[in-house]
């Protein structure tokens, strides 16, 4: 027993002697559950099940009937609506910055209350993200029900049994710019994953770089006739051309069995797989630069990753988030990535919306960078 | 002439200082040995001569041209051979003598040609497309030294290259260094193996706490003891105490003690002194059946100079 105590003990120092490692294997567990917990908790608030869910209406009616449904809208648990007009609503949802948009066509109000006799249903529509269809069925809801009881009230005066069969018809269309089956989970599943996966590929270089310090291949390296600037660009083009096949392979392999395609800009894609490629390689050096070890440095770099990915929405669409996390959000190159290649691949968007993940990508491949040669150049074991 | 010139090196991490004010030049052709403990400076100092380590002070000079830190046309003289087997496990000896090879240039047929002559200096032609995890470590110290002297520098710098090696590699090691010397190359060799630095450089710079306390040649150095040379007689009788006296009075005696019938007398003069002993035996009619003599070694001046031991 005594033996198996001293046993015991000793694997209780080991665990506690590095503390950085020790603290990780507590954070990394605790961050993933925090965020999972945000995500899906009510906030602490009693009532609804899970947080309003933001839609856009669009009222081109005007009526009283789609004033009192808006009003009802507002006041129920489930979403919470914003007036937009028909252009810029469709264009959130089309950018994925909206999930949901309802729009109240001219007319509506008057033609509903009338359908509820004799007279023919008007049509309406909810515009959604294909990615987004839970939140879209959870405002359909939440419209059937607001709409039913605003018409029944304009019709027979707020009493009488409302005919279960409603006095519209309702028309869900996803907004993409491809006629049709772009989406499917797979296709956002695709562009978060392959973010992940190739920044873990980074942690390897970072890794391999650590490695050669601790053999001294890196001082060899450095007594070499070649510049710092050489030995660490020499660096960045292997990693960015090891993760740049890396995420090919992954989008080749969505589409050849989950019939991935780029609906969006060919060129837009080619430039953040080569972005996010090459902040890949940036961030490894960045791991590299700042790491003493490769047991301390791999600890800090996978929750480094887990996090960014979390954040980022590579495990879940970013506007499922809190909005306070989706403003986090735009403080991690992940989000970039994901949104970058939603937007060229199911999204169908052009060159113009690769601009803005592109620029992302590029300054925090710079900051990246930038910190890593300035520790390199100043840290005589870097 | 000096084909190095190292002047006023200093270096502090933080609030250690590692290296403080060190100075020496080599000789073109000569073998320059850098002795002390662990922790003495001594990788410090080849750091910044290398160009891995930028020095918070002094200077480096080439063929009398002081050089910037970091300096390309140095580092091309310089074969550097760290203490460490730096080295890609995973690839080929040839492979990564490829590899460093074309890092300093080297490419197409003088490539080859190089690879071919520096895996026949360390002997390891036979073993050249083998994966470097098979080799045993004094194997992967020799390729560590063929790397350095792939791009036929000039100065070749070694860092306790023979760490942790067995005594057949070591051997292998030296025959390879000495063929080198032969061949005019200017070596600088760091180690806290006394007997290498005895076997190998002609002159010596002895390091402690960052600083070096001696620099001069092997028998300058060995002057810096009282006594330089032991010889032990093994007497046929016990000598008595006026004899051992008789002894210590001597010209260029230093020091006797005796224990049984084994004399053991320090001398500060070989030659002299011995021929003054056995005079004086002879005259005592004290008959010894052995005589053996010793030189004193470098570890024995390291002690007198620093008060401890290279292994300390």
């Amino acid at each position: 027993m005594k033996v198996t105590w001293i046993l015991a003990w000793k694997d209780l120092k080991l665990f506690a002697s590095d503390r950085k490692a020790m603290i990780i294997t507590f954070a990394v567990p605790i961050f993933i559950a925090s965020f999972m917990g945000s995500l899906f908790s009510n906030g602490g608030s009693s009532g609804s099940p899970i947080k309003k869910v933001p839609i856009l209406i669009v009222d081109e009616d005007h009526s009283q009937v789609a004033k009192s449904i808006i009003k009802k809208l507002s006041e129920g648990d489930f979403v919470k609506p914003s007036l937009s007009t028909m252009a810029k609503a469709e264009k959130a949802v089309r950018t994925g910055s909206s999930g949901v948009a309802i729009v109240l066509p001219r007319g509506f109000g008057n033609a509903a209350v009338s359908a509820m006799g004799k007279g023919i249903p008007p049509h309406m529509k909810i515009l959604y993200d294909p990615s987004a269809e839970f939140n879209m069925q959870f405002a359909k809801q939440a419209f059937m029900q607001a709409a039913m009881k605003a018409i029944a009230s304009s019709a027979f005066g707020g009493s009488g049994n409302v005919d279960p069969k409603p006095p519209f018809e309702l028309d869900a269309s996803p907004l993409t710019n491809e006629v049709e089956g772009n989406w499917s989970g797979s296709a956002h599943m695709f562009a978060g994953m392959g973010v992940q996966g190739v920044l873990f590929f980074g942690i390897e270089a970072a890794m391999g770089l650590l490695k050669d310090r601790r053999m001294g291949i890196w001082k060899r390296l450095r007594a070499s006739p070649i510049t710092s600037m050489n030995l660490i660009l020499g660096k960045l083009l292997g990693s960015s051309l090891i993760s740049a096949l890396i995420l090919f392979g992954i989008f080749g392999f969505g589409a050849l069995v989950f019939h991935l395609r780029i609906s969006g800009s060919y060129l837009g894609f080619e430039l953040l797989l080569l972005t996010t490629a090459f902040m890949t390689a940036c961030f490894g050096l960045f791991v590299a630069a700042l790491g003493r070890t490769e047991q301390q440095s791999r600890g800090f770099a996978v929750m480094a990753v887990l996090l960014m990915s979390m954040l980022g929405g590579a495990w879940f669409p970013s506007f499922l988030m809190p909005n306070w996390m989706q403003t986090a959000s735009l403080l991690v190159p992940v989000r970039y990535a994901v949104d970058g290649f939603d937007a060229m691949t199911w999204r169908g968007l052009g060159l113009d919306a690769a601009l803005v993940p592109l620029a992302g990508l590029l300054t925090f491949s710079f900051v990246f960078a930038a910190i890593a040669f300035w520790r390199m150049e100043t840290t005589p074991e870097a | 002439m000096s084909v190095l010139s190292i002047r006023n090196l200093s270096k502090s991490f933080g609030d250690t200082i590692a290296v403080q004010g060190v100075s020496f030049e080599l000789e073109a052709g000569s073998c320059f040995g850098l002795l002390g403990p662990n922790g003495a400076g001594k990788t410090t100092t080849i750091s910044m001569i290398v160009g891995v380590l930028k020095p918070d002070f002094g200077e480096i000079a080439w063929n009398g041209v002081v050089q910037q830190f970091g300096s390309v046309p140095l580092k091309r003289q310089i074969g550097f051979v760290s203490q460490d087997l730096a080295l890609y496990d995973e690839l080929s000896a040839q492979d990564n003598l490829r590899f460093f090879g074309s890092l300093y240039g080297l490419e197409g047929e003088p490539l080859r040609s190089r690879i071919r002559e520096v895996l026949e200096l360390t002997g390891l032609q036979e073993r050249a497309a083998e994966p470097v995890s098979h080799f045993s470590g004094g194997m992967k110290r020799r390729l560590n030294i063929a790397i350095g002297l792939l791009h036929d520098p000039e100065l070749l710098v070694l860092d306790e290259p023979t760490v942790g090696v067995d005594p057949q590699s070591r051997n292998a090691i030296f025959t390879s260094l000495q063929s080198l010397r032969s061949q005019g190359k200017t070596l600088l060799y760091t180690t806290h193996y006394m007997e290498e630095v005895e076997r190998l450089c002609d002159r010596v710079a002895v390091m402690d706490h960052g600083v070096i306390v001696a620099n001069d040649t092997l028998t300058g150095l060995q002057k810096l003891l009282p006594s330089r040379n032991r010889v032990r007689l093994t007497l046929q009788r016990n000598v008595d105490e006026a004899e051992l006296a008789g002894v210590r009075a001597l010209a260029d005696v230093s020091s006797v003690s005796q224990d049984g019938q084994v004399l053991q007398v320090d001398l500060q003069d070989f030659p002299n002194g011995v021929r003054g002993i056995i005079a004086y035996l002879s005259e005592k009619k004290i008959d010894f059946s052995s005589i053996s003599t010793e030189t004193k070694s470098l570890e024995e001046v390291f002690l007198q100079l620093t008060g401890r031991t290279l292994r300390d």
